[in-house]
């Protein structure tokens, strides 16, 4: 299992910024690709790796300026994963950012972390 | 703007190959965008690859000319920057370039007489007027040298056409169309454009506050480019409401990359139509494609049970999807038109027309 995780950012693709040792998993920036299987399945193959001998401690830390239909789909699949983990008793958390302006990105995220049992809380970047 | 003002523009340019339509505030950054959109669009046709680099100098030069000759908008005074409307269309393997601004009632007389000095020059002609500026070169204040005119006439071969309309006793609008064709005396285009019925598209896209029409190829690639393009104009004009600018681009995202996925594709390409406006407080984004008759029947049905549910019904839809299922080897999540309908102020609308046994012409409006 590689310790890190890291995939450069692009106006279509966010950055991802995934470390093992620190328990660190951070998705920033755009996420408006084509199809978001391709952007996803490298970090999707690493978060599986990763939970096979999971760090006690996991921080998903998500600050997407913008996010596709299909990319929300991917994000939700993540949690899933880490909802998995959280029931086998990992201590999981998730701090999703939003932009001060974007109250309609605000609404969606606390409706999204609402059907999740991790502990999670919304940040204004 | 009503949908049915949207089907006439998008009859206007039934016969366009492309349409690349802007109107409103301009900013340099527009200009390397467009070229780069409109020098995709043309990568995609072998028969009018050779008119690429003529075409982009010709609409760096006209942005240019609106940039460092333009006044400003009396209306839009606030803002620093220039207005000016742009028509590019493509036609039977003809560009018309078409630009439309305010100047001074001043300069009239000066610009009408050197345009019928360049229009009534031969090739020859045009070499020795501009080996003389080049060799007496002083640069006006505003920062070109007189060139600009002199070289867009030398690269496009063909006549300048050109208008002014006055508005009071200051201004006057300054209408100029240039032609570029590919050199085949031989051929000629079975409709030409003329300079009145671009006038009638300027006052179409005018009165109906229209931003930006776009007509091509919709890869991915072109589209964030769109994106950017659109970005850039509410950037200069921001809506009132804090967070709108963020609903927009979510939404033309979405709509865009619907097209990408559904569009009949025609020689490796999706070519569709959009336009995003504002009227009456309200941002408009319609997109129109042809697509299979079947499949346009299941979007429209989606769209009207969509329209069916209050706010509360469509969350509940929204979350119940969200959470469930995955997305098939394209990406597609089917999640698309429940995040529009989220985000629009307004239901969808959206019409069909058929063209022929199996398919038809999807337009999808929404107001946010």
């Amino acid at each position: 299992m590689i310790d890190k995780l890291y995939l450069k950012g692009s106006e279509e693709v966010p950055e991802i910024n995934f470390n093992a040792t620190t328990g660190k998993l951070e998705i920033s920036g755009r996420s408006i690709p084509e199809n978001a299987n391709i952007v996803f399945s490298p970090v999707l193959s690493w978060l599986n790796l990763f939970f096979e001998k999971p760090n006690t401690e996991i921080t998903l830390v998500l600050k997407l300026e913008y996010i596709n239909s299909s990319s929300t789909k991917k994000i939700i699949e993540i949690l899933l994963l880490l909802e998995k983990q959280f029931e086998k008793g990992s201590k999981i958390k998730v701090e999703w950012f939003y932009k001060t302006i974007d109250l309609s990105m605000e609404k969606k995220i606390s409706e999204l972390l609402g059907l999740f049992k991790i502990p999670s809380e919304i940040k204004v970047y | 703007m009503d949908l049915k003002d949207i089907l006439n523009l998008f009859n206007k340019l039934d016969s366009d190959k492309i349409s690349f339509l802007y109107h409103g505030l301009l900013h340099d950054d527009f200009t390397y965008n467009i070229i780069k959109l409109l020098e995709k669009n043309i990568d995609d046709q072998n028969e009018i690859i050779s008119l690429k680099k003529k075409v982009a100098f010709l609409i760096a030069e006209s942005f240019q000319n609106i940039i460092r000759h333009g006044e400003n908008d009396p209306d839009q005074k606030v803002f620093k920057n220039k207005s000016g409307t742009f028509i590019i269309r493509n036609i039977n393997g003809i560009f018309y370039i078409t630009s439309v601004n305010l100047i001074n009632n001043e300069n009239i007389e000066t610009l009408s007489q050197k345009i019928l000095m360049l229009n009534n020059a031969d090739k020859n002609q045009l070499r020795a007027l501009q080996f003389e500026i080049m060799n007496n070169w002083v640069a006006t204040t505003h920062g070109g040298a007189g060139l600009g005119l002199l070289q867009m006439a030398s690269r496009s071969g063909n006549k300048f056409d050109f208008d002014f309309k006055k508005v009071n006793e200051q201004y006057s609008y300054f209408y100029f169309q240039i032609k570029i064709e590919l050199q085949l005396p031989d051929e000629k285009a079975a409709s030409d454009i003329t300079l009145n019925s671009s006038k009638e598209l300027y006052n179409a896209i005018k009165s109906n506050n229209t931003y930006l029409t776009y007509k091509g190829n919709f890869s991915q690639e072109n589209i964030l480019i769109i994106i950017k393009i659109i970005e850039k104009k509410l950037a200069l004009h921001p809506p009132k409401e804090e967070g709108t600018h963020n609903k927009i681009n979510r939404i033309l995202t979405e709509l865009l990359q619907n097209i990408n996925k559904h569009a009949f594709e025609v020689n490796d390409k999706k070519e569709a139509i959009f336009i995003i406006g504002k009227h009456l407080d309200k941002y408009y984004i319609c997109t129109g494609n042809i697509i299979k008759t079947n499949e346009s029947e299941i979007i429209s049905e989606n769209i009207n049970q969509l329209n069916q549910l209050n706010k509360e019904e469509v969350k509940a839809l929204y979350l119940k999807k969200v959470r469930s299922g995955t997305l098939d080897k394209n990406g597609n999540a089917g999640l698309g038109l429940i995040e529009i309908c989220r985000e629009s102020s307004e239901k969808i609308t959206c019409h069909i027309s058929g063209i022929d046994k199996t398919n038809s012409f999807l337009t999808i409006c929404v107001k946010i």
